[in-house]
């Protein structure tokens, strides 16, 4: 008796140490990124890893998360979507990591997305526009940003339902995203009987830095809009460019331009041009103040730019989570607190919603449908539009 | 027809920029017997002083400008009397080896000094194009697009002159064709060599700084141009600086063309096509002569 007593006994503590939830300590809880810090995209990755480390730095230096401080660890992949699955297995297998936060870029993230799926390892907001990474949904990948597909289709109702436009064209990059971008675009003309109005589809590669022939046409099909589906520096070369042929159109940007960069860049091009956004900035808010002042208590007197506040972003929404997950977390009790966010804001992550999982509901890992447009006024991003969703 | 003239324009602008790396590659070339691969990175780097003296130390833009052609000029005399004189001797592609490498060192040097963000630069000329109306159309000429061509124009002729009527002109001449009778008739060959990398030099910091509005100043922004300059000189046979004015602007033209009709993304194959082609059945270039050797 006494024997088989002592059998279980041990048997419950193996076990026990066995099921404690991979990087869960006593006094901390170890999680997992991989960013770009070297390479061509190292400013935007370098960026990202700041706004976490600054949220991160902030949540431990007023106690931590249910009396456990948080131990990040990023992994550099320098946007090679070979060193990302060989450096999150490693924060995975190695390092017992808790969960992945904030990961960048679409093809690193596409790459790690089923692996950390099928290791029940949570991975929430990917730096990717890619829908592919949420439809069809994964049980453990939460997307923050609004996908390509939902921009396309803003922007179509945005420009013709509210500005009353009749002759769009939009320049892509000859990428997935680009690609997906069109496809958003084109989707909701179609559904909504305009598919007439898109008068010219311009692929450019991305690596092009002049679009002379592209402005030329666009002055040709005498458009009245245009979409630009690409980012810094290509975007405020296209200002530059468009502004020297006097191209007389509105020019609209997917949510990566609203950035100072593109003002530095453009200068004078720049002014009037609008753009998507998502990120709650409006820089009168209290709330927006309190997040710059986050930021600028481990980042001295620095002004966060665009990608800074994705990673800031990407730390909220999983602390949130993780302070809603309980006592003592598990991936799984993780994963039941991000269903439950329902239009739960942060101080600057607009209204996300997600849903329990279920493999026929393509938006249970969506957590953003709805974006707004800024502008350039006197060389300044400011708030043009209110939210605008569209309907599924 | 308007389109096409449009087209015509476009190349002839794209065109000059063209010829200008080109004249600068051929310079160099004609005196030192040195094709310079890192040509395109010493306008880079001069365009980065160009950005430094300007968007750092604030001051005017054609003190900018200036300081960057200057300095252009210094770099490429002081590569070939630091750097290139030494291993004169040793053998051709040890020189070649040497610009390869100096290529590198200006690319890391120049991510090194100045980090990887892309730094504005603004256009020398500013305001709104220049539309001419005809019954079936518009032609637009972009206020960049004529200044580009005007100074291209300018520096042009004014090369041309300076090598056909002044002695050091005439030096650099008599050396390009011959170094030793050069040497003999006492003109200081040295000299000569480091004056044209010099001059050369300078118009690859001139071309790069009338690129920056468009390409923004990056470490890789001459890649592109360094390749087509290239292409012109070998349109133009490497050797004759009419021939490869010639030749930068038919390439702009052809490149257009490509570009319009065909797709944007295959003009630069198509640049390295047309080098191929012409190295293999007219290997002395459109306005070469072909040089008979005795063996």
């Amino acid at each position: 008796m006494k024997k088989l007593l002592l059998s279980v006994l041990f048997v419950t503590i193996v076990f026990s140490f066995v099921f404690a939830e991979n990087g869960v300590y006593p006094d901390k809880i170890v999680i997992g990124s991989f960013q770009a810090l070297s390479g061509p995209v190292a400013p935007i990755g370098i960026s990202m890893r700041k706004g976490m480390d600054a949220y991160f730095n902030w949540v431990n230096a007023n106690g931590g998360i249910n009396g456990r401080k948080i131990e990040f660890i990023v992994a550099d992949d320098a946007f090679n979507p070979s060193k990302t699955v060989v450096e999150v297995k490693r924060l995975v297998e190695q390092d017992k990591v808790f969960a992945i936060v904030g990961g960048l870029g679409t093809p690193g993230c596409l790459a790690v997305a089923d692996y950390l799926n099928n290791s029940s390892v949570p991975f929430v907001y990917q730096g990717s526009g890619s829908s592919t990474l949420a439809i069809p949904p994964k049980k453990y990948v939460f997307t923050v940003q609004p996908n390509y597909t939902t921009e396309g289709q803003i922007m179509a109702k945005y420009l013709v339902e509210v500005l009353g436009k009749k002759r769009i064209g939009i320049v892509y990059r000859a990428d997935d995203a680009g690609q997906e971008e069109l496809n958003g675009l084109k989707r909701w003309l179609v559904e909504h009987g305009y598919s007439s109005a898109l008068v010219a589809k311009l692929p450019v590669d991305v690596t092009r830095m002049t679009f002379d022939n592209e402005i030329l046409k666009l002055m040709e099909l005498n458009v009245d809009a245009v979409v630009l589906s690409m980012w810094i520096p290509q975007s405020p070369n296209f200002l530059k460019q468009a502004y020297e042929y006097g191209l007389d159109a509105l020019l609209l940007g997917n949510y990566v331009n609203p950035d100072p960069t593109v003002i530095a860049l453009a200068g004078d091009a720049a002014e009037g041009f609008q753009a998507m956004a998502w990120v709650m900035g409006d820089v009168a808010d209290e709330s927006f103040q309190k997040y710059i002042q986050i930021y600028q208590e481990t980042f001295n007197d620095e002004i966060p730019n665009a990608y800074a506040a994705a990673g800031f972003i990407a730390a909220e929404v999983f602390t949130e989570a993780l302070r809603r997950a309980g006592e003592e977390p598990t991936r799984e009790s993780l994963v039941k607190a991000l269903e439950e966010m329902n239009g739960w804001k942060g101080l600057i992550t607009p209204s996300i919603t997600y849903k329990p999982y279920d493999p026929n509901d393509k938006y249970c890992r969506v957590g953003i449908r709805q974006m707004y447009v800024m502008h350039v006024e006197n060389q300044v991003w400011t708030t043009l539009t209110d939210w605008i969703s569209v309907a599924e | 027809m308007v389109t096409f003239l449009q087209q015509i324009i476009l190349g002839l602008r794209e065109g000059s920029l063209f010829s200008l790396v080109a004249l600068g590659l051929v310079l160099i070339y004609k005196t030192s017997g040195v094709v310079n691969f890192a040509y395109g990175n010493m306008g880079m780097f001069a365009a980065y002083i160009a950005y430094t003296v300007f968007a750092i130390a604030g001051l005017p833009l054609w003190l900018a400008v200036l300081t960057a052609i200057v300095f252009g000029f210094f770099l490429g005399a002081a590569t070939e009397r630091g750097l290139l004189r030494p291993i004169r001797h040793l053998s051709h592609s040890a020189m070649l080896i040497l610009t390869l490498g100096l290529l590198m060192i200006l690319e890391g040097l120049a991510l090194e000094i100045w980090k990887q963000d892309y730094k504005p630069f603004p256009s020398l000329i500013h305001g709104r194009p220049i539309f001419i109306k005809f019954p079936q159309g518009r032609i637009i000429l972009t206020r960049q697009d004529l200044l580009i061509f005007g100074i291209a124009a300018v520096i042009m002729l004014a090369l041309f002159l300076y090598f056909k009527f002044t002695r050091v002109g005439l030096s650099v001449r008599a050396t390009a064709q011959n170094e030793t009778a050069a040497r003999l008739m006492g003109i200081r060959v040295g000299t000569v060599f480091a004056f044209s990398w010099g001059v050369g030099t300078a118009l690859s910091a001139l071309a790069a700084i009338m690129a920056a509005p468009r390409t923004q100043i990056n470490p890789n922004m001459m890649l592109d141009l360094q390749i087509q300059g290239l292409t012109a000189a070998v349109l133009g046979g490497f050797e004759s600086l009419p021939g490869t004015v010639v030749g930068g602007l038919l390439l702009g033209i052809i490149e257009q063309f490509v570009a319009r009709y065909l797709s944007e993304e295959l003009k630069m194959a198509f640049a390295l096509l047309i080098i191929l082609i012409l190295l293999l059945i007219k290997p002395e270039g459109l306005l070469g002569r072909r040089s008979a050797e005795r063996v």
